[in-house]
């Protein structure tokens, strides 16, 4: 190995060793904070999405039985309409004591602490129980939709309740179901 | 658990949110990249803005991190980048820094900065960039050829090149003491 070659070999030796200045006090304290308001924010993203799909449930809920539980001719129900109308009455009685239940016992979230925290919408709370419990009978959340859909699509309201039948052909919303594709088909 | 293992381990986590392991991927990686902004020549008041900057951008990007290589050769990526980008910002080279604190240092000081290599920190100043690159990844920290064309994303045997190249004119640089203080 000639002279050049070892200084720069000491040279490098050296310099792999030399250390860099000493770290700011609170550098790892602010990328720590910084990791915490990246995450806060994506939570509060997937947070939002999820709100609004359950919002949209909801509503969707909401319009579809008012339109279930409102005579839609001046015909008498048949047999089987009035019994599946008196399951689904008693349905919802027992979803909205769960509300009720669930809206007694459920504390509030914590309000957001950090700054530039958008405040949850009003009703959000409202509308995530909701979901939840539309989230446990399936059969409803079916009929909601395929009640919706009579004013717009006929035909494929009458699918969807077939697809219910099929499926929850024993659940209180089949009954309603039956007595809707009745009044379709005639 | 191999370290490899450990890293994909604690990055998987991360991606979770977890605060502790990126804590502690901070506690792993962050005295290394600040030795590597340091080797690459960035000014001690720099230093610690470049690493802050390095590290919010690996938050931001843990989500796309597949673990397909070392955490390390990651993050040393995207050292790389941030260091381009801040000379395109500026439109001039990195300067290498410079003691001011003693304008007439003594022989001893001479001594351990001579001992500190402190001349070929000198001598890098005066390469380009890629050369200055290729550089300190291949010599002085050890890499391969490989792993230093994965971080600088460029072709291997460029990389050995530009390595080669530098080693060449710190030799002449050197020999010609034009750097002794």
């Amino acid at each position: 190995m000639n002279e050049r070659d070892d200084i720069l070999e000491r040279e490098i030796r050296g310099f792999a060793a030399a250390s860099p200045p000493h770290e700011r006090p609170g550098l790892r304290a602010d990328l720590l904070a910084e990791f915490e308001r990246c995450f806060a924010r994506a939570r509060r993203r997937r947070l939002g999405q999820w709100i609004a799909t359950a919002a949209a449930a909801a509503l969707l809920l909401v319009a579809a039985l008012g339109l279930a539980l409102a005579p839609s001719k001046p015909r008498p129900p048949t047999r089987s309409g009035r019994e599946g109308l008196a399951a689904l009455s008693a349905s919802i009685e027992r979803l909205a004591a769960e509300v009720a239940l669930l809206q007694r016992s459920t504390p509030r979230p914590p309000a957001p602490e950090a700054a530039g925290d958008e405040p949850p919408a009003e009703g959000e709370d409202r509308f995530l129980r909701a979901f939840v419990l539309l989230d446990r009978d399936p059969a409803l959340l079916r009929l909601a939709s395929a009640r919706a859909f009579e004013a717009i699509d006929p035909a494929q309201a009458a699918r969807r309740y077939h697809e219910l039948l099929d499926q929850y052909g024993e659940s209180p919303a089949a009954a309603v179901a039956r007595a809707r594709l009745d009044s379709l088909n005639r | 658990m191999s370290e490899r293992a450990r890293d994909e381990e604690v990055v998987r986590r991360a991606r979770a949110g977890d605060r502790q392991a990126f804590g502690e991927l901070l506690g792993e990686h962050l005295p290394g990249l600040r030795a590597f902004l340091f080797r690459m020549g960035a000014e001690d008041a720099d230093l610690d803005d470049l690493a802050q900057e390095v590290f919010v951008a690996v938050i931001r990007g843990l989500k796309d991190f597949r673990g397909a290589g070392r955490f390390s050769t990651w993050l040393l990526g995207i050292a790389v980048n941030v260091l381009r980008r801040r000379r395109r910002v500026r439109e001039a080279p990195l300067e290498v820094a410079r003691p001011e604190v003693d304008p007439a240092p003594g022989p001893l000081d001479v001594a351990v900065r001579q001992e500190q290599g402190d001349l070929l920190r000198r001598a890098l100043g005066r390469l380009s960039p890629p050369l200055r690159e290729a550089f300190v990844l291949c010599d002085v920290q050890g890499m391969g050829a490989a792993e230093a064309a994965l971080i600088l994303a460029a072709p291997e045997g460029t990389v050995r090149r530009r390595a080669h190249d530098a080693r060449e004119r710190l030799r002449a640089l050197l020999a010609a003491r034009e750097l002794t203080p």
